[in-house]
């Protein structure tokens, strides 16, 4: 065997053993590095996301929409009681996260845990933007049914709370995205149904019912 | 003054004078000269169904959707009939769907599902076209363009749902009542684009939609009796009648659980598809 043989061999040998020290580690670090992002999640929105309080709030029976557990594929109406503010952009940011924090019965929970509500708004001609973290399209489980169940809840909710909404806005971070989770289309706006019924209020101020929250710029195309 | 004009410049405006004169007599001479012809396609007439026809364009820039036209003259028989189905298993590639808690990957199973019910409606006797026959990543422009290559057809693309009751099944239309365009889109000047391509075909849609829920609340316990109209973005650049089956669950314990409900989705959708063939033409208004 020639010299530069025995060297290149020798090379390869001290390679292949480095990789076989090198490689595990960096698989660990990998697989670390997945984790990380969840849990920079839940920190981040414990931060930036704090309950929204309102000197305006008052307890009311909020009219909430869940999975129903007895006709899957619908969501149920529950009457809760929430404290809501009396301006409409908070109280609708109430509601989301009403909404991501989930029922007492997680088989109802519609919108998936570990989401962020980054920003709500109002249009003043009835359109409610709601922007959510990427977690939430992520997190989502996949499905038609599943998808259009966590649309429905936020639809209804915010219609049957919020007098005088007639479209929503779904984006993820910011953009308008395609599809919420490989299903439902985001590419429109959400006519909002009329709610059956108005929430029973108990002794709350009722919410405005026009619409005047200016809308922040930039965010939407008019 | 014409012996001046040369002999062969003669010949040849008498032959352009000849030619022009015949083509007037042969339009009647309702064309005004110099206006260039078009082919342009009439929408579904309400004399007839309003399914297209070979010589139709599949969805004309000017029709209207069914719902949008004038009051029909009682349904005739269809010129034309179904005779392609194009199945889609949902996913593939890189693109594996849902997981399941117990290992079960979405894109398996539905094309798993899907050569089932092809073998099912081949024997029917229809043309079955498939958007992937193996592990394929394929964009929703790619169906698309797949399903809309095809005439006298209808499109399904199959699901695995992740929140429903084990063995139930739902089938899905896309319900643009439920939703306004972004205002980018639209028909600018008669132009429909391709991502509106399903809504002139919204009622048939439906209505296939609607046979096959019947049919699969029959063979799939737990499931609704009526169709649900959603926002599906997969089936709204679909140019045919359109239709998303979604069964559950991808976390039930066994794969073969879940691949063993090809069989009776496989006829309820045979048993769907018979009965929207008597009715596609029809105005379904």
């Amino acid at each position: 065997m020639s010299r530069h043989r025995k060297i290149a061999i020798a090379v390869l040998v001290a390679l292949v053993a480095g990789g076989a020290i090198y490689l595990p580690g960096l698989y660990r670090r990998v697989v670390g590095l997945k984790r990380i992002p969840a849990s920079e999640e839940a920190e981040r929105r414990a931060v930036v996301e704090p309950p929204v309080s309102t000197s305006t709030d008052e307890p009311v029976k909020a009219r909430m929409y869940w999975a129903s557990v007895t006709a899957p594929g619908t969501v149920d109406e529950s009457d809760e009681e929430l404290k809501l503010s009396a301006d409409p952009v908070e109280r609708g940011k109430q509601l989301l996260l009403a909404l991501i924090a989930g029922p007492a019965d997680p088989a109802k929970r519609t919108l998936p845990s570990g989401a962020s509500l980054l920003e709500f708004y109002l249009l003043p001609e009835g359109t409610a933007v709601a922007d959510f973290s990427s977690v939430f399209s992520t997190n989502m489980p996949s499905g038609i049914q599943s998808e259009q169940l966590a649309v429905e809840s936020i639809e209804d909710t915010l219609a049957a709370n919020i007098p005088n909404l007639r479209r929503l806005k779904i984006l993820i971070g910011g953009q308008e995205a395609k599809t919420l989770a490989g299903h439902i289309d985001l590419t429109g706006y959400f006519l909002l149904r009329e709610p059956p019924t108005a929430p029973a209020a108990s002794g709350a101020a009722s919410p405005p019912s026009t619409l005047t929250a200016p809308p922040p710029t930039g965010k939407l195309k008019p | 003054m014409l012996r001046a004009v040369p002999k062969a410049a003669r010949f040849a405006f008498f032959l352009t004078l000849a030619v022009a004169l015949a083509g007037f007599a042969k339009t009647g001479g309702e064309r005004s000269w110099g206006t260039p012809v078009k082919t342009r396609q009439q929408p579904p007439s309400t004399q007839q169904p309003p399914a297209p026809t070979q010589s139709q364009p599949r969805t004309p820039a000017t029709s209207q959707p069914p719902s949008q036209q004038q009051p029909a003259a009682p349904p005739q028989a269809p010129r034309r009939t179904i005779q392609t189905v194009v199945l889609d298993p949902a996913h593939g590639g890189t693109d594996e769907g849902a997981h399941g808690t117990s290992g079960i990957v979405e894109k398996d199973v539905t094309l798993a599902v899907a050569q089932v019910v092809a073998a099912q409606l081949r024997r029917d006797g229809l043309r079955v076209v498939m958007t992937r026959t193996g592990d394929q990543t394929l964009s929703f422009e790619d169906r698309a363009a797949v399903a809309n290559a095809q005439s006298s057809a209808i499109f399904l693309t199959l699901h695995v749902g992740s929140s429903g009751p084990v063995g139930s099944a739902y089938s899905y239309y896309y319900d643009f009542s439920q939703v306004s365009p972004s205002a980018s889109r639209g028909a600018a000047h008669g132009f429909v684009s391709w991502d509106l391509a399903q809504l002139p075909w919204q009622s048939y849609s439906r209505r296939l939609a609607q046979l096959l829920q019947v049919e699969l609340a029959a063979r799939f316990r737990g499931s609704p009796e009526l169709a649900g109209g959603a926002a599906v973005y997969q089936l709204r650049e679909i140019n045919e009648p359109a239709v998303a089956v979604e069964i559950e669950n991808v976390n039930a314990a066994d794969a073969n659980a879940i691949k063993a409900l090809g069989a009776p989705l496989a006829m309820s959708i045979s048993k769907a598809i018979q009965s929207f063939r008597t009715v596609y033409g029809a105005d379904l208004r």
